[in-house]
């Protein structure tokens, strides 16, 4: 029975670490919300969609949408883009 | 704030972009690492911040999407400047201003000394300006190590210098000898002796052995505590023998005061000397020389601070008092007085010592008064001597 937890424990891990290192190797997003005010999101390819209400950026395969409301891109640099305003959700697509 | 303030040395731009495709645009110019900021969606563009001289990487992005951009605002330091730039005086002065500042800090401003008994700091501040310690030098041409040792060697009541420099400010730091008296170690076996001559009243030994007793007369040189005891077996020990022995003992102190007195005395007359001093150099604020003649000179040194920074240049004044080497006779109360004040000095000088008799002659003569005190004391008149062994 330990057995089995601990290789599960271990595959968590390795998973875990995988997602990581993807993540440090500019491969995969990673998103950081700050109080329903600010979103930064690293492994930013572009944007698809600008308005008041809704930023649409994309992540590679994927893409992220940003709602709400006021939204304004404070920052942008390659690769990462800091978006403020009143976020009522982030989603992928 | 660190972002805020290189974007202000910088200089940044505010622009308008009208165009079809917006999201293209800023993807564009994001791959061309024109970074912008503060991008705010309008009714049929938007505008965003750049730094000013990425603004022209813009237009490939401007170009590929078909979109007009439009400078609305220019901020930071570049833009402040710019206004400037053919003021040929507003540039060189500067330019001059930055030359003098970077020049100026090149020198040595202030020389602190530490403070010291008066004699010591006169000697200290001579030798350190014949050593080249002075406001003035290049601070390039100033070795502290070298210097700490020429104040360590010419200056003889040291034991120990430094010369450390803090920017423009020299700062020179001493530790003076700290005489002891010779102690001999309590470990080491001595007896006591006396240091003179009178007659025993009290003994009061902690240890050795006791060589004499109330009421007896010693000389200088005498022993009163030994440290070679010998106990009941017969053998010998030697220790650090301790204790007080007092004795009154008898001394005699003579002055002679002459009615005619030569001594230096103020005529009245008093000079004010006044002076600039600027990095060392001294800027005369008065016409002609020197006077001639004797004068006791006092003089005051202010420099000029800001806050608690002092600046290379004090303000000096000096005032001459001119004094006259005069003679005149003194009463006999006043030569008495003065004879007995030398006396009293000296009897304070002799330290811890109870009188417990005292008798004043006066003795006057033709030109002089001589007063003669006989005074005895009861005072401690041990003193360790180290044990001698041939």
């Amino acid at each position: 029975m330990n057995s089995i937890r601990n290789e599960k424990e271990k595959q968590s891990i390795l998973s875990r670490m995988r997602l990581l290192s993807l993540s440090l190797r500019g491969h995969d997003s990673h998103i950081e919300i700050n109080s329903g005010r600010e979103v930064l999101i690293e492994g930013c390819r572009g944007i698809l969609e600008y308005s008041d209400t809704k930023i649409q950026v994309s992540v590679g395969r994927q893409s992220v949408i940003i709602n709400g409301n006021e939204l304004t891109v404070r920052n942008m640099f390659t690769h990462m883009i800091v978006i403020i305003g009143h976020i009522s959700s982030v989603e992928y697509s | 704030m660190k972002n805020t303030f290189l974007r202000f040395i910088c200089g940044n731009v505010r622009f308008s972009a009208q165009g079809m495709f917006p999201e293209r645009f800023i993807n564009l110019a994001m791959h061309s690492n024109a970074s912008l900021w503060d991008i705010r969606r309008d009714n049929d563009g938007f505008s965003a911040c750049v730094i000013a001289n990425r603004y022209k990487l813009l237009r490939y992005a401007a170009a590929k999407t078909k979109t007009r951009i439009k400078l609305v605002s220019k901020h930071g330091l570049p833009f402040i400047l710019l206004p400037y730039r053919h003021r040929a005086g507003f540039v060189l002065g500067f330019i001059f201003f930055c030359l003098t500042i970077w020049t100026m800090s090149n020198f040595i401003w202030i020389v602190e000394f530490p403070e010291t008994d008066d004699e010591l700091q006169i000697k200290l501040q001579s030798v350190a300006y014949e050593a080249g310690i002075h406001p003035g030098r290049l601070r390039s041409s100033l070795d502290g190590e070298a210097l700490s040792n020429v104040l360590e060697a010419n200056i003889g009541d040291i034991s120990w210098a430094s010369v450390n420099i803090f920017g423009s400010r020299l700062s020179v730091d001493i530790r003076e000898y700290e005489s002891f008296p010779k102690k001999i170690s309590l470990n080491e076996p001595c007896n006591l002796v006396a240091a003179k001559g009178g007659v025993i009243t009290d003994v009061n030994p902690k240890s050795g052995f006791v060589e004499v007793k109330k009421g007896d007369v010693v000389v200088p040189g005498d022993l009163l505590i030994s440290g070679v005891v010998d106990d009941a077996m017969g053998s010998v020990t030697l220790v650090h023998a301790m204790g007080s022995i007092t004795a009154r003992t008898d001394y005699r102190f003579t002055e002679t005061i002459s009615f005619e007195q030569t001594e230096p005395l103020t005529t009245g007359r008093i000079i004010k000397i006044r002076r600039i001093i600027f990095f060392g150099l001294e800027i005369p604020l008065y016409l002609g020389k020197e006077p001639d003649g004797e004068f006791i000179k006092t003089r005051t040194q202010t420099p000029v601070k800001i806050g608690s920074h002092k600046l290379p240049v004090s303000y000096v004044e000096e005032s001459w008092v001119e004094t006259a080497v005069m003679t005149h006779i003194i009463s006999e109360r006043d030569a008495v007085s003065r004879a007995t004040d030398l006396i009293d000095k000296r009897i304070e000088e002799l330290g811890d010592i109870e009188i417990i008799s005292r008798n004043d002659k006066i003795n006057r003569s033709k030109n002089a008064v001589t007063v003669t005190v006989d005074f005895s004391v009861l005072q401690d008149i041990a003193k360790e001597e180290i044990i001698l062994f041939d």
